[in-house]
């Protein structure tokens, strides 16, 4: 009985169009048709906000595979655009940042002009600089590991949260989150021109060693996921969850999700 | 004037005799390389061209203009692209672990 509840509530929340709403079966249609190999991997399947998700990408949900930074660069819109609507006048007190704003500090020459005028500002990833109290930047290093990198303007310290510390690499990521963590000092000069920038670059960095770590060898990008949809991060914590279930299940949020501007289309070819 | 362009303001400069084409330079690790494309013309076009000038596969690279992810069918015009815009083409990135 209590199942039967959860799953009307749950279809309850995705009415759209005001015309029905999706059933388990069309659930199941939906999911054989985005993850369908054969169809043309370059259907836009998801957009929220300014980031898409094409089927190429959506297929890194499949269980054991290496998830990329579509799906990550979406999800930390999906969390902006909560931030958005939650704090208006871009008081947001958490700005998450695409994984493309750390790879191209990453990769070294960057412009910080050219960064801000991407990154910042309306109709980008932040807001006031006085109503934020932490950023989020998820990085990947080696491409073939995603961890993340949080900034802590309250704390006035820099966090790492990796799924997988690998002791012979945790002094080089430590360097990655430094430059990651002086950069975006740079970058807020360049546009927060007149406020108080703080001082990021004395900021301390500390390992949260004790977050939950993956228990095998393709899941970090998922767990990266949880950590920045995490509001409340405490010590001793743990996931309990089937992994390609929780992969089935963030690709069915993301494609039913509110802020989906291509679902209804894509509703059209499947039902 | 300025136009509105999902909550963010631009300058744009009105011309009456606005040029079919426009360079755009597509920057990667410092290099740049520079195309020339017509404004109608499919973006896919261009980023075809440049992975098959550096030897790399179309999927392994990403191409982002303003800070967004370009799409293949969306066309300069579209994207608002002015002469001298710069394309960011960065490794589309993946991970599972460390190997």
């Amino acid at each position: 009985m209590s199942q039967k509840k959860e799953i009307e509530a749950e279809a309850k929340k995705y009415i759209f169009n005001n015309i029905w709403r999706i059933n388990q079966l069309e659930k199941i249609k939906i999911k054989d048709y985005i993850f369908d190999e054969e169809k043309d991997l370059r259907e836009v399947l998801v957009e929220i906000f300014i980031q898409h998700v094409n089927r190429s990408s959506m297929l890194t949900l499949k269980p054991g595979k290496w998830i990329d930074a579509d799906i990550i660069n979406t999800i930390v819109n999906k969390l902006t655009l909560e931030q958005v609507k939650l704090y208006p006048n871009m008081e947001m007190q958490a700005w998450y940042l695409p994984t493309y704003f750390s790879q191209i500090i990453l990769a070294g020459n960057f412009k910080p002009q050219h960064l801000a005028n991407s990154y910042f500002g309306p109709g980008r990833y932040t807001g006031k600089l006085s109503a934020c109290e932490k950023v989020y930047i998820p990085f990947n290093t080696g491409n073939n590991h995603w961890l993340l990198c949080m900034v802590n303007f309250q704390c006035k310290c820099i966090n790492i949260l990796d799924p997988l510390p690998t002791k012979a690499l945790n002094q080089q990521r430590e360097g990655e989150v430094r430059t990651l963590a002086n950069s975006l000092q740079l970058i807020l000069k360049c546009h927060h021109v007149c406020d108080n920038i703080p001082k990021i670059d004395d900021f301390p960095i500390e390992r949260l060693d004790w977050v939950p770590q993956q228990n095998n060898l393709h899941d970090c990008g998922l767990y990266l996921i949880k950590y920045l949809e995490e509001t409340n991060l405490v010590s001793g914590m743990q996931y309990k969850f089937d992994s390609a279930e929780e992969r089935e299940k963030l690709a069915m949020d993301l494609f039913l999700h509110e802020d989906n501007t291509k679902k209804l289309s894509v509703l059209r070819n499947v039902l | 004037m300025f136009e509105e362009k999902k909550g963010r303001y631009r300058r744009i400069e009105i011309s009456p005799k606005r040029a079919l084409s426009l360079f755009l330079s597509v920057s990667k690790d410092g290099s740049e390389v520079m195309f020339k494309i017509k404004r109608s013309t499919q973006l896919k076009k261009l980023m075809k061209a440049y992975c098959d000038r550096q030897s790399v596969e179309l999927n392994s690279i990403a191409f982002l203009f303003d800070g967004r992810r370009i799409r293949g069918e969306q066309t300069p015009d579209e994207l608002e692209m002015e002469d001298d815009d710069e394309i960011d083409a960065m490794l589309h990135q993946t991970g599972g672990s460390t190997v």
